[in-house]
């Protein structure tokens, strides 16, 4: 039954996704080719979806039976509206030899990635917030207003699509929701490709994304990374349409797609200026209103709810009472510590091939990105070059590689272009680039370490291995779920100084720097520690403020002393796993 | 119009094939070095996967891997590894001999130029040692060869024989990784001569793409260990080498069917390794360069350790050309 309702979540998601998205394409009367009518539909359906389960989780609606009525209602009306279509044309041909080396390695990877993905989830920020926040907004049937944590403040874009896969299919489904955007992103490309005459670039740009090692991790996972690449690469690919057919609901829709990359990422509010720049600012009202639509909801949200639209950052400009700026501050600068390496060379590797001391790596063909400046010739090379550079950006504030997957599609085109048309060379760079990053293949040169897609996981996927057993050899935290579920009312709060599997631990769990709530405990409990007194009143300092328990890790400061002081800090031990202490406060 | 073949150029072809059947005399019977056998207990003797897992780099890649062909074909021998060597230089005298005939012509300066640049890598050992600066030195040749028969005659030659000399480029840097810096400025001399014909994205397209590209599938995972610390492989001199040979004969009548563990010093050890599989000697353990804190059976050292070997009573077996080979004594056993 997991396997089947995880599927059938993600399927339903993705087809409501389609639905949505071709109404609305047809209300604009927006007519593309045969393929790409379908991708389009894909990501401006998910923006309907998500703005939709939005407004569910605001009113506090966010549930089965209305995700299951709405969505059905949804697919039947496109259905019924899809009968009146005239065939669409079919895009220019990719010479037969490059669609089935596509074809090939997309189907190889495509296997890999579903097998993973529906595997139980795994992945440290997907059983962390990403999901947290889903399984804490169907636990509430919408948003927690009285929880606080700068991850619940993100805008949450992708999560209200993954509400509707948890809520029928749980952990997999959702994780198989990203999947779907992955998947659909080298297909995005191709069709780039194909409609702007150079089709065999299409084809090695789709085929280098789609095996990047790190976009296939990610891809799999609970995470957000690649619904933002598709919906980058999407905006962009309608702004190369845009000077083909100047009209105003194509601004509208290229806005709209901006505003939703928003609605997902704050990152990805780079692809609003980008497109303003594009266009040269014209039809710039179009563009706003469409930007305005998605992203305007969650502004509003944060703004009325922490007083801080762009919460959890800006807050030297926006004072609210739940993060401060000194906090915000010590969070980015800890996200930006890249670590330090003896040379570019060495750091050109690491992201390249190794990918052990910044996590994950884009994989080895990409070694020749240098490559991609020859595609300046070409005009529509410098766009792609320019919007790679923009969307690069990121990677400067966040030293995970992953935030470099939004500019791959773009470097990966533009290489492309810049090899085009040199014998051979596209076909040799794309297999070697499938070759290396086979999971198989990656274990012999690749750092360890490296976040990577490590295998076909079938006993997980088809859970002939029991999903507890799998998550808990994963997942050090899976370990406590029976005694928090056993010991924690259902609204009780625990205090914890790390960030937990919040989406397998059914309780709010309050995290010492997520909020300024948490760091007040947390500073509480440790000042407590160190100066050897006020243990007590620091623990009902906590309790005062909702928290009924603390889980503890050994590494935490204060580890020892509650473990060897119990009486004097009030605390009972409920359960003990993997370095993880749960206590009770009396 | 010049007679294509002249008694000059006879004669210049007579001396290159007497000179390139020297080295190939050299070749099969002159005893391995220090610096061809690293290069095959390093990275031709493992399996790939091995080699991929051990922190070392390899700066000859492309030679390792055509050395690995060669043993497998003809089984390890000195001629064995050194044969892609060998036969990299048939590609060398070629292309120096087609430059030569573009430069000089078939005049008196011809035999000149091309012996004298035929016989300097030559008789420096470049192409008969088992190691890829030959090839290298081939490639890039070939690869000038080619481009500049493209700029003398781009409207009848296949442009495609420009993508080959960019993947001669390439795989030049893939022979040995030294030569980067020669190759690169190579392509920047090409770069100017194309950019005067304003043909620079031809350039680009047929050669630095390729180039690019097949270095890279070369080099993209053997270059993950650049960063790793290389071995001290001091070489034998050509006595010392023959005095080595010498030993591991004398070694080879001691140890019999014995099971034994020998230490070797650095200049020595992969050598003796060589050795080991040239002649399949299952019963040896691998020489050991780090043997001070492990008891071996035999030890093959310099003579100026002499003392270090009496103060442990070992039993020299051998000693000559500046080398010992001692034996641990049964007293010690």
């Amino acid at each position: 039954m997991p396997v089947a309702s995880a599927i059938a979540g993600a399927a339903f998601t993705v087809a409501v996704c389609l639905a949505l998205g071709s109404l609305l394409l047809r209300r604009l009367r927006l007519d593309f080719h045969r393929l790409e009518a379908g991708l389009f539909a894909f990501v401006t359906g998910s923006a309907c979806l998500s703005l939709a389960v939005f407004v569910l989780c605001v009113i506090h609606q966010a549930r089965l039976g209305v995700f299951l009525s709405g969505g059905a209602g949804a697919v039947g009306w496109a259905v019924w509206k899809a009968r009146q279509d005239r065939p669409r044309l079919p895009l220019p041909a990719v010479p037969r030899a490059w669609l089935l080396v596509f074809t090939a390695v997309f189907a190889a990877f495509f296997v890999c990635y579903f097998c993973n993905a529906l595997a139980p989830e795994i992945s440290p920020d997907g059983s962390g917030y990403h999901l947290g926040n889903v399984a804490r907004d169907l636990r509430h049937q919408g948003f927690a207003w009285d929880y606080h944590s700068i991850y619940a403040s993100l805008p949450q874009g992708m999560e209200m699509l993954f509400l509707v896969a948890f809520a029928i299919g749980r952990h997999p489904a959702a994780a198989m929701v990203h999947m779907t955007f992955q998947a659909v992103l080298p297909l995005f490309i191709l069709c780039y490709g194909r409609r702007f005459g150079f089709p065999r670039v299409g084809a090695f740009a789709g085929m280098v994304m789609y095996a990047c090692p790190v976009a296939g991790i990610d891809g799999i996972s609970a995470y957000n990374d690649l619904a933002v690449a598709t919906l980058l690469f999407a905006g962009f690919y309608l702004i190369q349409v845009n000077y083909e057919a100047n009209e105003p609901n194509v601004m509208f829709l290229i806005g709209f797609i901006c505003g939703f990359s928003y609605a997902v990422k704050y990152t990805a509010g780079l692809a609003f200026p980008l497109a303003a720049g594009f266009t040269r600012g014209r039809r710039f009202l179009a563009l706003s209103l469409g930007a305005a639509v998605t992203a305007v909801p969650w502004l509003l949200r944060n703004w009325i709810w922490l007083g801080n639209p762009a919460a959890p950052f800006l807050n030297a400009w926006f004072p609210n009472p739940y993060w401060t700026a000194a906090a915000e501050h010590q969070y980015l600068a800890g996200l930006r510590q890249y670590p330090v390496f003896q040379s570019y060379w060495n750091f050109s590797l690491q992201v390249t091939v190794l990918g052990g001391l910044v996590p994950g790596m884009i994989g080895p063909a990409l070694l020749l990105l240098p490559l991609a400046l020859l595609a300046l010739r070409h005009p529509h090379g410098r766009r792609l070059l320019l919007a790679g550079a923009v969307y690069s950006t990121p990677a400067l504030l966040n030293t995970e590689v992953r935030f470099l997957i939004p500019a791959i599609p773009f470097f990966a085109l533009a290489l492309g272009l810049a090899m085009e048309n040199s014998w051979g060379a596209l076909p040799a760079v794309a297999l070697l680039q499938a070759f290396l990053c086979w999971p198989a293949i990656m274990d012999t040169y690749c750092d360890r370490n490296a976040w990577r897609v490590r295998g076909f996981p079938f006993r997980a996927a088809l859970r002939l291995e029991p999903e507890s057993q799998y998550i808990a050899s994963h997942v050090g935290d899976y370990a406590l779920k029976a005694a928090i579920d056993q010991a924690v009312p259902v609204h009780g709060r625990i205090f914890s100084f790390a960030g937990r599997a919040a989406a397998y631990l059914d309780r709010d769990i309050i995290v010492g720097y997520e909020s300024t709530q948490g760091l007040a405990i947390q500073e509480g409990l440790q000042n407590a520690a160190a100066a050897n007194s006020g243990e007590r009143a620091a623990v009902l300092e906590a309790k005062s403020a909702g928290v009924g328990f603390l889980l503890v890790n050994d590494s935490d400061g204060v580890a020892e002393n509650m473990k060897n002081h119990l009486n004097i800090w009030g605390l009972t031990e409920l359960a003990a796993a993997n370095g993880t202490t749960l206590y009770r406060i009396d | 119009m010049e007679p294509r073949y002249t008694a000059l150029t006879k004669l210049t072809f007579g001396i290159l094939a007497a000179v390139f059947a020297v080295q190939a005399y050299e070749a099969a019977t002159r005893p391995i070095g220090t610096g061809e056998a690293y290069i095959y207990d390093r990275f031709v003797r493992p399996a790939s996967r091995q080699v991929l897992a051990q922190e070392l780099p390899d700066r000859d890649v492309l030679y390792s891997l055509l050395e690995k062909r060669s043993v497998g074909l003809f089984h390890v021998s000195p001629f064995s590894v050194r044969l892609p060597g060998l036969l990299f230089a048939i590609l060398y005298l070629w292309s120096v001999w087609r430059i030569g005939r573009w430069f000089p012509g078939t005049g008196r300066l011809f035999p000149v130029v091309v012996v004298l640049a035929g016989l300097l890598p030559l008789g420096w050992g470049w192409f008969w040692r088992a190691n890829g600066a030959g090839t290298a030195l081939a490639l890039a040749l070939c690869a000038a060869w080619l481009t500049i028969r493209y700029l003398k005659q781009n409207q009848v030659v296949n442009p495609l024989n420009l993508n080959l000399a960019g993947a001669c480029l390439g795989l030049s840097v893939a022979a040995r990784l030294d030569f980067a810096i020669p190759v690169v400025l190579l392509g920047l001399l090409f770069l100017a001569a194309f950019a005067i014909r304003k043909q620079w994205a031809v350039w680009a397209d047929r050669l630095l793409v390729p180039a690019a590209v097949v270095a890279l599938v070369f080099l993209v995972l053997p270059l993950s260990h650049s960063h790793a610390a290389s071995e001290n492989t001091p070489e034998l001199t050509v006595g010392e080498s023959s005095g080595l040979q010498s030993a591991l004969q004398v070694l080879r009548a001691s140890a019999g069917s014995s099971h034994i563990r020998i230490g070797a010093m650095a200049a020595v050890e992969p050598i003796v390794n060589f050795y080991r599989a040239q002649h399949r000697l299952t019963t040896w353990g691998r020489a050991q360069r780090s043997f001070a804190s492990t008891r071996m059976d035999y030890y093959l050292l310099p003579t100026s350790d002499l003392g270090w070997v009496e103060q442990r009573h070992l039993i020299v077996l051998y000693r000559d050309a500046g080398l010992l080979l001692a034996h641990r004594s049964y007293d010690a056993m």
